[in-house]
């Protein structure tokens, strides 16, 4: 079994009106110091079988064309417990 | 001549823009790779910039909460977009990305972009195809580069994606601008200056700075350079990073704490850059009058640029272009509609109830001696079919503060709403990102949403239709001002931080007609925050409760640079501002940028200087940020400075009021002679009982008639506790006045079917079922707004159409003796050459002096009588059923006969006040058949019905004539109810009873239908379309 | 009687509340979120909305503004507080009641007027309904979906903490139906429907929704003593 994680974020230009309240809360926690929250999506992606190449081209295209909204958000991909990832 | 100006058209491009040159971030590429490039160096200065301001960081509040992220803002967020810019830059994999990781910080502009510029186009699959082939080799170095725990990117990685974007479009551009350079030679050499704005630097000092180029060096006055200089840094000239923690006194009198104070500008390094690199200021242009700029790229025409050479007497800096061509867009100047729109005014009906009109951000009507009411409708539909559920949330957003600009409350919304057809693919990415920006920014804000329109129609498609309709409350003598008077005022900026969204979505997005290359013209898209909107919303209202504003104008469309030059203009003033107050997202934005963004959540005030003070508590207490950015002056200029220098020195009325106006041609389209003899009336028609009954059946579960619950289920119909009706009602009603009962009824729609027939005769139509929806509650209609759909301009036929409809809408509004108040006119929906049908979308607003006497659609009581009001024709052109059942569009639409509206209104408003009818129901789409289910069904009350024998039963149910109401009459009424119709000379027939013990519809000697079948076929029907999909604000 | 409504930064409903609370024929106070004193209530409302954009989990941000600081503290010894909607999340945010509204189970944010049966009376915001009433107020939330674990939910089951259930169609999928809970000593409600949207016909489906402010009123009279004095009610 292969696993794929797919992290998917605003782009950087997008407001990311989530990760502005969280910051913004932050100092009446006593948590001072932070600059900047932004906050995304953690999607992790299980495959019954396939080579490092074909789940992370698969994953690939689940993010491109369902995971992530191309106009505003980015993703990256990494495998997760892939032997061979790393070839 | 101001007629329309407020009104905003989605639509934009001018006439000669060429399509591939459209885009809008064309001139800030070039800047921006150099910047990015040198970014190492540039941190420290903006850094300096940032700290030097920290100490007397008066001009800035925000919350609380925000104060300490806010705080070091300044620094840090440049620092870290810096230092987090090369890892992007490294991170991704493939042969593309090491073009685009490649560029070291130096290298020119144009050398990135040429490698990346094959993926411009958003090339997800390019990319698959190279992480498929290279999918590990990437990973080790990404990782290291990247650090810790981020793993190697495949495919769009964050901060790789768009870096390449926007190299690959500066590419675009770049070559654009060499074309323009040989191509464009300036028309005539630059007249000397009418008005040279301040004194400025010879051009010989400018000349040297050509050459002298590193791209700082127009930068770095700002924070090196500070010796003399006059360094907006000190005192008043701070931003993001001040906030509740720091005092928030107006800077002491008489400091040189303002750019334009600190008079010797002499020390100030000479203005410069390479191609277009740094920052092109007015003594730039003085020095450069003949630099080729790239106008015709950002949609300005020849003319229109000479124009601009004129008013200026020089060359306009990147700055001024980029305004005037937003300004000028078809957008926000109406340089198409302009010329029509006018019979909105001058065929006005008088009404002592118009507080504003035309010209306003929207117009406010009198509905008590204390209060008021201002309403509007706008368009976002392209960037709703780009976005949906953003686009969605902001066009609600943007028609919310309009509304709030004007002084009020905004207190509900509707949302006419068109997609193409019900089974098309795309439909269901439409309707549920729509549907949820309409609800998730609606519902966020506390705004009841009570009705609007679900329409679907081939025509449609690729080209939806999101029209937002906000009404407001206010005091009657609470009306605000837009405008900014009283030279030394101060200009504050109220709410979110400025950043790139919708950068050039004025003059591009809005403008460019939809086709296969529309991905790669994106700007960056605009968020909505409708929290912050609600905290922008309570802290205007607090701020005009105790009286602190002088002037208000929401930013919209063309953000600051709208503002500015719009509340400059109407005071006859002028004004300075200084773009390095204005809270930035991203701190490395260039002035141009600053003062196009469409950020949302964002107002402009005019504030004395007493009141500043008070001005920045009342932003602390709600956690907004307000920020001192400029003065308002009497020299009639707008002067925008930055960096030091200024950048801006126009009049502002040149951008606002003295864009080009066209008298576009028009021509009626060819096949209209023909559609309109392909009559309804000929069409195959049910003959037999039983297949009226299954006809009837299709006709309420087809998808314009269906239940619309699905959808208005996602909106919040009870919040603010005042909503009386709403969908799916005919008309919104919402109480005003808790005390006296006095409330307002809201309907809004429109049938583009009947306008492709006709649209003068279609706009009227709509105007006539509004006002009538309006009258089925028993409010006396008072008012109107539109919102004008239409295809490209630059089509004669298209403009025929437009020309019309308008004309239709003012001669209607004049017969029913209520003005026009305000709209919007949106045009280039259209994909390819087939523009959608035109589609006046038309809101109606009534007074209903006790809420309590409104009058719902739901049938109420067994045995109550049931009437139909109006004369059935045999009208069936254009109609639902004509559509439904044969897919047929063709012949006249129904007869408009507005003396007939005018008495049906009378008729309903008398009856309800005296009791006499206890449910009314326009006939409209789908006929008196339609009408009946939708009564019965509503609150499951049964009926048996007679039809008029005028026409047949066929017609009598689906006909779709105007001017008819169905009500119920108690019994023990009716006497005295068919006794004020004589009296009116309202047409009434008594067609049956309400038969609640029956639970069914009974068409005496055709058909029964039970009220489960009819519930049954009638609801479910949009879950099954769109129950799987959801929509939710992205991450 | 003084009934006060928290309005925090993105609260709604908090007028509503109000209006509730007058009609019912208390007075009702504005506490602010900032302002960590009561102002002297005998009892809180903490009302529907979208407290701090809800951005994060609903209730997760409002649940550290200074006012819940007391009002936690406060119903821990006796004040009646109830949550409606966000305010119900808030309170689950704050551990005043146990589990967590979670996405609707359709995605779809769902504004219908909802039948629900009362299954709980032991509550000083419950005293003018009956055991097994039907009565209808409407639901509209996102996130209304209630979700604890088994355990949890056969303890409110057990001891009789589930105040109301929905009855045909589960607007959101919440386990069990369940509409509103109450803590173990009663004073502290959540519901996720909107009673204070049900207390005028003229506005609401019905005026079924009165009876919370109403069962408080009379509460607060007959306690008034014990819940000035922070006393279990």
């Amino acid at each position: 079994m292969a696993r794929v994680v797919v992290d998917v974020m605003l782009k950087p230009e997008i407001l990311d009106p989530q990760g502005q309240a969280v910051a913004n809360a932050l100092p009446g926690l006593g948590l001072d110091g932070v600059t900047s929250v932004r906050i995304g999506k953690h999607i992790e992606i299980e495959f019954a079988d396939g080579s490092a190449d074909d789940t992370l081209e698969r994953a690939h295209a689940i993010a491109d064309r369902l995971l992530a909204n191309p106009v505003i958000e980015d993703f990256t991909i990494r495998a997760d417990d892939l032997e061979g990832a790393d070839r | 001549m101001t007629i329309a100006d407020h009104e905003k058209p989605d639509a934009a491009r001018g006439a000669d823009a060429a399509p591939t040159s459209a885009n809008g971030s064309a001139p800030e590429e070039p800047k921006q790779t150099p910047d990015k490039a040198s970014a190492p160096q540039k941190a420290p200065g903006k850094t300096a910039s940032g700290k030097a301001s920290t100490p007397k960081s008066d001009k800035t509040v925000a919350s609380d909460k925000s104060a300490a992220s806010d705080k070091s803002a300044v620094s840090d967020k440049s620092a870290a977009s810096e230092k987090t810019a090369p890892p992007a830059k490294t991170a991704p994999l493939g042969k593309d990305a090491a073009a685009k990781s490649a560029p070291p910080k130096d290298a020119p502009a144009k050398a990135a972009p040429a490698k990346a510029s094959p993926t411009a186009s958003k090339s997800a699959p390019d990319k698959a195809a190279d992480s498929a082939k290279n999918p590990g080799s990437a990973k080790p170095p990404a990782a290291q580069q990247v650090g810790a725990g981020k793993p190697a990117a495949v495919g769009k990685d964050a901060s790789s994606e768009v870096p390449a974007a926007r190299s690959a479009e500066s590419t675009d551009s770049a070559a654009a601008m060499s074309d323009a350079a040989t191509a464009v030679r300036p028309h005539r050499p630059s007249p000397t200056p009418r008005r040279p704005a301040k004194p400025t630097p010879g051009p010989a000092r400018a000349a040297s700075a050509s050459t002298a180029a590193p791209t700082l060096a127009a930068q770095e006055p700002a924070g090196a350079s500070s010796g003399g200089t006059p360094a907006p840094r000190s005192g008043r000239a701070t931003m993001v990073g001040e906030s509740a923690s720091a005092p928030i006194e107006p800077a002491p009198d008489g400091s040189s704490a303002e750019p334009w104070q600190a008079g010797g500008r002499g020390n100030t390094p000479p203005p410069t850059r390479e191609g277009f690199a740094g920052t092109d200021t007015v003594a730039r242009a003085l020095s450069t009058p003949n630099e080729p700029q790239p106008y015709r790229e950002l949609g300005l025409a020849d003319d229109e640029y000479e124009q601009i050479r004129s008013i200026l007497g020089r060359r306009p800096t990147d700055s001024e272009l980029y305004m005037y061509s937003i300004m000028w867009s078809e957008h926000c100047s109406y340089k198409s509609s302009k010329v029509h729109l006018r019979q909105f005014a001058e065929k006005a009906p008088r009404s002592d109830r118009l507080l504003a009109g035309m010209g306003e951000n929207a117009g406010v009507i009198a509905v008590s001696d204390r209060l008021a009411v201002t309403f509007k409708v706008e368009s976002h539909n392209h960037p709703s079919f780009v976005e949906p559920y953003q686009g969605a949330a902001t066009g609600v957003g943007g028609i919310v503060r309009d509304i709030l600009a004007m002084g009020a409350r905004p207190i509900a919304v509707m949302d006419p709403l068109r997609f193409g057809a019900i089974d098309h693919p795309d439909t269901a990415r439409l309707v549920a990102g729509i549907v949820g920006g309409v609800g998730g920014y609606g519902n966020c804000l506390g705004l009841p949403n009570i009705g609007g329109e679900l329409v679907f129609d081939p025509c449609y498609q690729a080209n939806p239709l999101l029209n937002a309709l906000c009404l407001g409350v206010l005091p009657t003598d609470g009306l605000q001002s837009k405008n900014a008077t009283g030279p030394g005022n101060v200009v504050v900026l109220l709410g979110a931080k400025t950043g790139r969204d919708g950068i050039g979505g004025a003059s591009v997005l809005a403008s460019a007609t939809f086709d296969a290359n529309s991905a790669a013209r994106r700007p960056s898209v605009q968020v909505g925050d409708p929290f912050t909107e609600k905290l922008l919303i309570e802290a205007c209202l607090e701020l005009y409760a105790a009286n602190l504003v002088v002037g208000i104008q929401d930013l919209g469309a063309a953000g600051i640079s709208c503002a500015l030059s719009e509340t400059a203009a109407g005071a006859g003033t002028g004004m300075r501002a200084n773009l390095d107050r204005v809270p930035l997202r991203e701190p490395s934005m260039a002035a141009h940028e600053i003062l196009a963004s469409e950020s949302q959540e964002r107002m402009l005030l005019i504030v004395t200087p007493e009141n500043l003070k008070a001005v920045f508590a009342i932003a602390e207490k709600w956690g907004i940020l307000a920020t001192d950015i400029g003065e308002v002056t009497d020299d009639g200029r707008l002067v925008v400075w930055w960096h030091g220098e200024v950048v801006v020195d126009v009049p502002p009325g040149s951008l606002a009021d003295d864009g080009p106006v066209f008298a576009r041609p028009m021509r009626e389209p060819a096949d209209l002679p023909l559609l309109r003899v392909d009559r309804a009336e000929t069409l195959p028609r049910p003959k037999t009982a039983e297949e009226l009954r299954a006809t009837l059946l299709r006709m309420v579960a087809s998808p314009n008639l269906c239940d619309k619950s699905y959808v208005t289920e996602q909106y919040d119909r009870y919040v603010l506790g005042n909503t009386v009706l709403a969908q799916p009602e005919d008309a919104g009603v919402i109480r005003i006045d808790e005390r006296t009962g006095l409330g307002v009824a809201l309907s809004v729609d429109g049938n583009g079917r009947f306008a492709r027939l006709d649209p003068y005769v279609g706009a009227q139509l709509a105007l006539a079922e509004a006002y009538r929806n309006v009258a089925m509650t028993g409010a006396e209609p008072v008012a109107v707004t539109n919102c004008l759909n239409f295809g490209s301009p630059e089509d004669p036929t298209v403009m025929w159409q437009f020309a019309e409809a308008v004309r239709g809408l003012a001669d209607g509004c004049a017969a029913l003796g209520i003005p026009v108040t305000g709209g919007n006119v949106s045009f280039y929906n259209q994909t390819g050459p087939i523009p959608i049908n035109p589609t006046p979308v038309v809101g109606v607003l009534g007074v209903l002096a006790n809420v309590a006497e409104r009058v719902p659609i739901g049938f109420q009581n067994d045995g109550d009588l049931l009437y139909l009001l109006g004369t059935t024709r045999d009208e069936l052109c254009g109609s639902e059923w004509a559509w439904v059942e044969h897919g047929h569009l063709g012949g006249e639409p129904p007869r408009v006969d507005f003396a007939a509206e005018r008495s049906l209104a009378m008729t309903i408003a008398a009856a309800a006040v005296r009791g006499q009818v206890t449910s009314a129901h326009d006939l409209s789409d789908g006929g008196l058949a339609q009408a009946l289910v939708e009564s019965c069904l509503r609150r499951g009350l049964g009926a048996m019905i007679g039809l008029p024998n005028t026409v047949s039963p066929f017609m009598a149910l689906f006909s779709e004539s105007s001017a008819r109401a169905l009500v119920a009459v108690p019994r023990g009424q009716e006497i005295a109810f068919t006794a004020l119709c004589e009296e009116l000379g309202q047409a009434h027939t008594a067609i049956g009873t309400i038969h609640a013990s029956s639970e069914n519809l009974e068409i005496i000697d055709q058909f029964t239908v039970s009220l489960d079948e009819l519930r049954a076929a009638h609801t479910g029907v949009l879950e099954r379309h769109f129950g799987g999909v959801a929509a939710s604000p992205t991450a | 009687m003084k009934i006060g409504v928290v309005t925090f930064p993105g609260s709604l409903d908090d007028g509503d509340a109000r209006r509730a609370a007058r009609i019912a024929g208390a007075e009702s106070i504005v506490l602010w979120h900032a302002d960590p004193n009561l102002h002297g209530v005998d009892a809180v409302v903490l009302p529907g909305g979208f407290s701090y954009g809800d951005y994060l989990r609903c209730g997760a941000i409002a649940r550290f503004a200074p006012v819940m600081s007391t009002i936690v503290e406060a119903a821990r010894v006796g004040l009646p507080v109830l949550g409606i909607c966000n305010g119900f999340q808030v309170l689950c945010e704050a551990h005043l009641l146990p589990g967590a509204l979670a996405r609707n189970a359709h995605l779809h944010f769902r504004n219908r007027d909802q039948r629900l049966r009362i299954g709980s009376t032991a509550s000083p915001w419950l005293r003018d309904y009956a055991d097994g009433q039907e009565v209808v107020i409407p639901v509209k939330n996102g996130e209304g979906r209630y979700v604890a674990d088994e355990a949890t939910l056969d303890m409110l089951e057990a001891e009789g903490r589930i105040v109301a259930r929905y009855v045909g169609e589960n607007p959101n999928g919440s386990m069990r139906e369940i509409a509103a809970i109450r803590n173990e000593a009663g004073n502290v409600v959540g519901i996720m429907p909107h009673p204070e949207h049900a207390v005028d016909a003229l506005t609401g489906p019905s005026v079924d929704g009165i009876g919370f402010f109403t069962s408080i009123i009379k509460a607060a009279v007959a306690l008034r003593p014990a819940s000035l004095t922070g006393a279990r009610a």
